[in-house]
């Protein structure tokens, strides 16, 4: 593990790929849809109240694909995400204007709100797990859809985790609190959790943000490794995590009124490379932000 | 909705499913329930209103001024409760006083000078004295102390031998007749239901203030002591002035319940005389509001249409006075905790500056009608003189020079150390005696119960017969006398409650922190407290009136089961709407966010998340909503009434507490004995309800987690 995450420090996005990715993600990475746009973002403002957040936003998230979003503090980019699953509707006092598509259906209009969720996942800042046990946490939401039979959740649950890399750690305490994991343990149980009602988008909000250098690797692997699967959107703050582990990246900045703007998208190793904006340039090069 | 979609102006064009629908089934049941407690309030004051029409125009201003209350309304004779209003007064009052004072002690000793492993055992004590039924204290105080209190060698006679020249103690009292009567001595008085008014209200004020001084950050203690001030010269300057309104607050608190406190003062007050016009000796009867009923609760009769109004602007009257108490509290509490707004310097505040200044002397001549007018007279001078003598200190010292070292000391005797010693030592004794002021009643309650109601239980028949002597499910008349047809009433009573306030309550709850984020939220949650702040005697008279205007239940048959019921049902849902509503928003927004993003709708997420996080905080406050009421006279008075047997619900229906009230006023052996009894299974009821479910809950829910 320490020279993978060697490793990681010096080489570029996609040499990680082939070195870390098994063979058959290889294949699957060439699957029919992948590129193709999932989430396409038009003319997108946000407010809190009055205050906007977000303005005019146009952007196409491409499938199976992981795509990050950086930028400095309070540009939104949580809010941004949040969006995509709605979880903005759980602040009052807010408004949007312009489309979200989910696979060309507005997210607003054509979707309910709870189909959208379990179409499109999310995995938190914080590690969450239920105060319940770690069985009861993946199987939570397969059960909360329908599923009862038990012989049809045990595999959900074992599917769901040995996706999430956990497997293999849990799989001789699976009645015991999830709160006695640590906290990576954790973060991997709630990507599992996530994975476990078979989304198409995951949303991952810092995920790395409250964990220790090794289980930031982990998690990392794991997402190149979902990537065949899964479209990704990840909001991270390190860098190096963008460059390490992301196909596309998009750059938030404030506005003078404070408002977030995306400046620019691209793939992940022309933003780092040969980006377009200057502010983007100052940002990735860590003379802004 | 309640939710707050901001696609919500929008025409969805969506399949609205079930998912959605069942979602916004929730949310209105769950905004039902909340509504519900609106409806009760409205329905309570308006019934309240109308009822006491009649005494309003009838009796006009001399309802308050007058101290004549007639026997009955039928000669139209005018009713004045001036009587009662004093002596809710005073009672409260003198219970703010002496309770008020051993409970900030208690709150301060256990928050600040008790060793840390005590705390605990300490504090449970205390919850203990809140969880004793009010039937009990006024039983115990009957039969303890006023035996100690009363008679020819009492405390009361002493007290009126050494302190007799204070109008406090007199022996007499002048009568509307110009003559001069002596005061019985017989334990049943202003002073002794006073006495008990505080003991009762300690463990309010105590837990709500040690709450507060909780909330005092460490930074403060320690920066006043780096400073080298003394432990009490830190929480004097320190603790105190930063929770001052907290406390205050918590105070009120404890006058809001004193006002309404209805069974014990029944028990010992004595009852109040016509042709006595309030005045200020303690050792004399009297009457309070609430008393009054508890009193007289034969006398409160539709067939007398100018009484039962003038009960019912009696009842209207001590609601207002606890409604406007409980919101001043409310308003103190929820803001103790942040630090006092800097206010600007107007003239205002300059004016309120100066009464604030003069507040001692004015309190002073407000009790002097208590202590005499020479005694007020003669402490105002000293306190006048010495802030005399520390203003010419401060100028002297001002000009360089400095008084005579006696004078100083009097002046601020802070300047020497060993009398911030001595102070220190002197508060810190007077912390720990607060404290045995709560722990010794509670003490003598349960050595009392127990030696004297046990070997009663034991009695042959006593949990198999009816007071009446026949065994309650049939069989041969022995002739002993049991309650068990008032343990298997109060059961009854307390588990239909339950069945109707425990689901209404939790939605309530649920609808307040899951969805009450607005002004219904807000107005619901200040309609609970309102309901919780509601006396409970005036609950049994509410429900009451409406029974006979209605013939609601059972027609023809005024006092019944299923009004009881209703009653305890009311009084637990706020108690178990606020505890939920305040435990569900203790789980983290981040649970119900996780399962939220699996797609999982609002109410299964609220059911199988946020409820289970919450379960074992719920629990307890089901269950101390249970054992409040399992405990409560007052409402049950007015409207079970029970007595010596069971004819089901549709008749009266006996309560272990109805029973104590009945049978712990007579002088008689037989009633004595059979109150101990019932005291003691009403006390393992009420005690098992209040302690020992809730650890059982909290320990199997730790090993869960």
């Amino acid at each position: 593990m320490k020279e993978l995450s060697e490793s990681f420090s010096r080489v570029t996005p996609f040499q990680i790929r082939t070195a870390v990715s098994p063979a058959g993600a290889v294949k699957a990475f060439d699957a029919a849809d992948a590129g193709v746009p999932k989430l396409e973002i038009q003319n997108l403002n946000f407010y809190y109240g009055k205050f906007q957040a977000l303005r005019n936003i146009t952007v196409k998230i491409p499938s199976r694909r992981i795509t990050s979003i950086i930028g400095p503090s309070g540009t939104g980019k949580s809010t941004f995400l949040r969006l995509f699953n709605r979880m903005s509707d759980l602040v009052p006092d807010t408004r949007v204007e312009g489309q979200v598509r989910l696979d060309g259906q507005d997210i607003f209009d054509s979707i309910e709100v709870v189909r959208l969720r379990s179409r499109v996942g999310m995995v938190f800042q914080k590690p969450n797990p239920f105060p319940k046990s770690i069985y009861d946490n993946i199987a939570y939401g397969p059960r909360m859809h329908g599923i009862k039979s038990k012989k049809q959740l045990d595999e959900i649950v074992e599917t769901s985790a040995r996706c999430a890399y956990i497997w293999d750690e849990i799989k001789d305490k699976l009645h015991i609190s999830a709160m006695a994991l640590s906290g990576g343990q954790q973060q991997r149980l709630c990507i599992a959790r996530a994975i476990a009602v078979q989304p198409e988008v995951i949303l991952m909000d810092e995920p790395c943000s409250a964990l220790d250098p090794i289980s930031t690797i982990k998690i990392e692997e794991l997402m190149l490794q979902l990537r065949n699967n899964y479209t990704i959107v990840i909001v991270t703050h390190n860098m190096q995590q963008a460059a390490r582990a992301s196909d596309y990246t998009s750059v938030f900045m404030m506005a003078p009124d404070r408002a977030g703007e995306l400046v620019e998208f691209g793939p992940t190793k022309q933003i780092f490379t040969n980006p377009k904006d200057e502010r983007t340039e100052q940002y990735v090069t860590g003379r802004f932000g | 909705m309640a939710t707050n979609s901001p696609v919500r102006g929008r025409v969805k064009s969506g399949t609205a499913n079930n998912t959605n629908l069942a979602d916004r089934l929730f949310a209105i049941l769950t905004a039902i329930t909340a509504a519900v407690i609106i409806g009760i309030i409205v329905v309570f004051a308006v019934v309240l209103l109308v009822g006491s029409w009649n005494s309003i125009t009838r009796n006009g201003i001399a309802f308050l001024t007058s101290i004549e209350w007639p026997d009955n309304g039928f000669d139209k004779a005018p009713f004045g409760a001036l009587n009662y209003i004093f002596g809710t007064l005073i009672t409260s009052g003198f219970a703010l006083l002496i309770g008020g004072v051993a409970s900030l002690g208690a709150a301060i000793f256990l928050s600040e000078y008790a060793p840390v492993w005590l705390r605990a055992p300490l504090s449970f004590l205390v919850e203990l004295l809140a969880a004793v039924p009010s039937v009990v204290y006024g039983f115990w105080g009957v039969q303890f102390v006023s035996g100690f209190m009363g008679g020819p060698d009492g405390v009361e006679k002493s007290l009126n031998n050494v302190f007799g020249w204070l109008p406090l103690f007199a022996d007499k009292v002048s009568t509307t007749r110009n003559t001069n009567l002596n005061v019985a001595f017989n334990g049943r008085d202003i002073l002794v239901a006073g006495l008990i008014l505080s003991i009762m209200i300690i463990p309010t004020i105590t837990s709500i203030s040690r709450d507060v001084i909780h909330t005092v950050p460490d930074s403060q203690r320690e920066g006043m002591l780096a400073m080298g001030a003394t432990r009490w010269q830190s929480i004097r300057l320190a603790v105190l002035s930063y929770g001052k309104r907290g406390i205050i607050g918590a105070l009120i608190l404890g006058l809001g319940r004193a006002l309404g406190e209805t069974i014990a003062v029944a028990f010992l007050i004595g009852g109040a005389s016509t042709v006595i016009p309030p005045q200020g000796t303690l050792l004399n009867r009297g009457e309070t509001i609430a008393s009054k009923f508890a009193n007289n609760y034969n006398e409160i009769s539709p067939a007398d249409t100018n009484g039962f109004s003038a009960f019912l602007e009696l009842g209207l009257a001590l609601f207002i006075i606890t409604l406007i108490i409980n919101i001043i509290a409310q308003i103190l509490v929820s803001r103790g905790n942040k630090p006092s707004s800097t206010a600007k310097k107007n003239p205002g505040t300059q004016i309120l500056g100066r009464l604030q200044s003069l507040f001692f002397p004015i309190l002073i001549l407000l009790l002097s009608p208590f202590i005499s007018l020479l005694m007020a007279l003669v402490i105002i001078a000293i306190w006048g003189l010495l802030r005399g003598l520390k203003a010419y200190q401060v100028r002297v010292e001002e000009r360089g020079g400095s008084l005579p070292v006696a004078l100083t000391y009097i002046a601020d005797p802070n300047k020497s150390y060993g009398y911030r010693k001595f102070i220190n030592r002197f508060m810190q004794g007077l912390f720990i005696f607060s404290l045995l002021v709560a722990i010794i009643p509670l003490a003598s309650i349960f050595i009392l119960v127990i030696t004297r109601g046990l070997p009663v239980v034991f009695k042959p028949d006593f949990l198999i017969n009816d007071t009446s002597g026949r065994p309650l499910f049939g069989g041969v008349p022995t002739g002993n006398i049991g309650i068990a047809q008032a343990i298997l009433g109060s059961g009854l009573l307390v588990s239909l409650a339950s069945v109707i306030g425990i689901p209404l309550g939790i939605l309530a709850g649920v609808y307040l922190s899951e969805y009450g984020k607005n002004t219904f939220g807000r107005l619901v949650r200040f309609m609970a407290d309102v309901l919780q702040g509601v006396p409970s005697i005036i609950m049994g008279l509410f429900i009451l009136t409406v029974v006979i205007n209605t013939s609601l239940f059972v027609p023809g048959q005024r006092y019944n089961g299923w009004a009881g019921v209703l009653a305890l049902a009311i009084m637990m849902v706020p108690i178990i709407t606020r505890t939920s509503e305040e435990i569900l928003r203790l789980v983290p927004d981040n649970m119900r966010e996780a399962a939220l993003a699996l797609g999982v709708p609002k109410w299964r997420v609220i059911l199988t998340v946020v409820m289970p996080a919450a379960l074992s905080g719920i629990v307890t406050g089901v269950i101390l909503g249970v054992a409040r009421i399992a405990g409560e006279t007052a409402p049950i008075l007015l409207t079970a009434r029970g007595n010596d047997s069971f004819n089901g619900l549709n008749d009266q229906t006996p309560a272990l507490t109805l029973i104590m009230y009945t049978y712990g006023r007579r002088p008689d052996p037989a009633s004595v004995e059979l109150s101990w009894g019932a005291a003691f299974v009403l006390l393992v009821i009420v005690l098992l309800l209040s302690f020992g479910v809730r650890f059982l809950t909290r320990s199997r829910l730790k090993a869960s987690l």
